[in-house]
């Protein structure tokens, strides 16, 4: 068998958009199992490319810690579609809020949605800025490391996650940050090794290396999100009688399959990576079975975002 | 065994940090907790007004409240206020018996807009003079839409992004 060649692996990491919308539906049956007053609809779909973008943003700018390179048109595509999603998602929320079709949000009410606070056009900002990046690197000779990229996924990441519920809270936001900021890298590397990483070589100076630090992204991520839903759930019975309840549920379920399969893959894969077995499409199909996974949980944190606790 | 150490660490945090945060209350989202008139009142005069109140203050932008009478028509008058966790709309002197609805739509703190719907009777025919029909519904087609402007800022993204492509391939060659 060939290798895969870039177009399979964009086609792949591309692919968990709609992983995540299934995520997305999945939290809104379950959120209306639960009779939330405020479930997850068609809506969300540009928060879902908006996450998706951040969240590989991420992952592509840490990719230097890990002794890999990302590619700069790599970024500054994904940081296009960022943008543009960014500001879809800011027109749906606005037609959201004033109750109205997306077709008939008036420009007058739209700015006076975003007056109250514009998470949402943060995150274009952020986006604009990652297209200036690759611009900046791909066309002319300045070089401004590609961490900064990293950097304006995550700034644009929390802006959008502590923005509804976590916001009217005194330690929420900064539980909600740590939370995102945690499972974005975890899951955000991962896709960037399989859109990133050439041959043997490659997987086996980057795997081991993002092997020793995803638990530490677990570690962040499990307290929090714990705490996190007990803050808004209050009692162990919401937790199967609220839609809000059935999401966490679903959440949690995700994130320990999520551990049994990286668990897996450190007893064997991390071993045969490092000492150069098993072939790199071998490493692609292990990855872009995790990443299915995390795209599930992922559209699963989309909807409970909007859902009503 | 360094992952039993880690799963050692990441219960104790757990544990603590339950420990520190049980007591804070929850962060819900906002509900209605009472209304005048309360619901299903069987009223033998109209009140001068409806005063919804929520469980925490709301956003004062965007809040919306009418009153359908039995007839189809609107009969609150002017627009829904703000002031802190209630929300009130002024009401016509009431005309037919027969149930009113109140429809409401505001925006929680949080920004998520909560609707729905309260009920009241009237027992005793009123003089009042209905508003417009609530079937005719005027409004919204004020200004400019933001559609376009949205469409056109996608199609600059992806065209400059093209660029980005079409100059650096040149570039390399």
């Amino acid at each position: 068998m060939t290798p895969a060649d870039g177009r399979t692996r964009a086609l792949l990491v591309v692919a968990c958009v709609p992983v995540m919308a299934v995520g997305l539906v999945a939290a809104r049956l379950s959120g209306a199992a639960g009779g939330a007053a405020d479930t997850a609809g068609a809506g969300s779909l540009p928060a879902v490319v908006t996450l998706a973008a951040a969240v590989l943003l991420i992952g592509l700018g840490t990719l230097p810690a890990l002794g890999a390179a990302p590619s700069p048109m790599a970024v500054g595509v994904v940081g296009g579609v960022w943008a543009a999603a960014s500001l879809v998602a800011a027109w749906a929320r606005a037609a959201d809020q004033v109750g109205v079709g997306v077709g008939e949000v008036a420009l007058g009410q739209f700015s006076e949605v975003m007056r109250h606070g514009a998470p949402d056009l943060v995150a274009a900002t952020c986006a604009l800025a990652v297209i200036g990046w690759a611009c900046a690197d791909l066309i002319t000779d300045t070089s401004v490391p590609v961490q900064s990229v990293a950097v304006l996924g995550g700034v644009g990441l929390v802006a959008v996650a502590i923005s509804a519920h976590p916001g009217t809270h005194a330690v929420m936001p900064v539980l909600v940050a740590v939370h995102a900021l945690a499972a974005a890298w975890w899951c955000g590397t991962l896709a960037a090794l399989v859109l990133s990483v050439r041959g043997r070589s490659g997987w086996a100076r980057s795997l081991p290396r993002f092997s020793e630090l995803a638990p530490w992204a677990v570690l962040a991520l499990v307290p929090t999100g714990v705490v996190s839903a007990i803050i808004e759930l209050g009692s162990v019975s919401s937790l199967f009688t609220t839609g809000y309840g059935l999401i966490v549920v679903g959440k949690s379920v995700g994130l320990g399959l999520l551990v049994a399969i990286a668990a897996r893959h450190r007893r064997r894969w991390v071993p045969d990576a490092a000492r150069h077995r098993g072939t790199e499409n071998q490493a692609i199909r292990r990855a872009a079975t995790q990443l299915a996974v995390m795209a599930v949980v992922l559209g699963l944190a989309v909807g409970l975002s909007v859902t009503a606790p | 065994m360094r992952s039993r150490g880690l799963a050692a660490t990441v219960l104790a945090l757990l544990l603590a940090l339950v420990g520190v945060v049980f007591a804070a209350s929850a962060a819900a989202h906002s509900g209605l907790t009472s209304s005048v008139p309360a619901q299903d009142a069987q009223l033998t005069s109209g009140p001068a007004e409806v005063v919804l109140t929520f469980n925490e203050p709301l956003q004062e932008q965007f809040a919306v409240m009418t009153v359908v009478g039995p007839d189809g028509n609107y009969w609150h008058d002017g627009t829904a206020v703000v002031d802190g966790p209630r929300v009130r709309v002024a009401l016509r002197p009431l005309g037919p018996v027969g149930a009113y609805t109140v429809n409401y739509r505001v925006t929680s703190a949080d920004g998520h807009p909560v609707e729905g719907q309260r009920r009241f009777t009237l027992t005793v025919v009123g003089t009042g003079t209905p508003g417009t029909s609530a079937s005719e519904d005027s409004g919204s087609g004020d200004g400019v839409p933001v559609w376009p402007f949205i469409i056109g800022a996608v199609v600059v993204i992806a065209a400059g992004v093209g660029a980005m492509f079409v100059l650096s391939r040149r570039r390399k060659s």
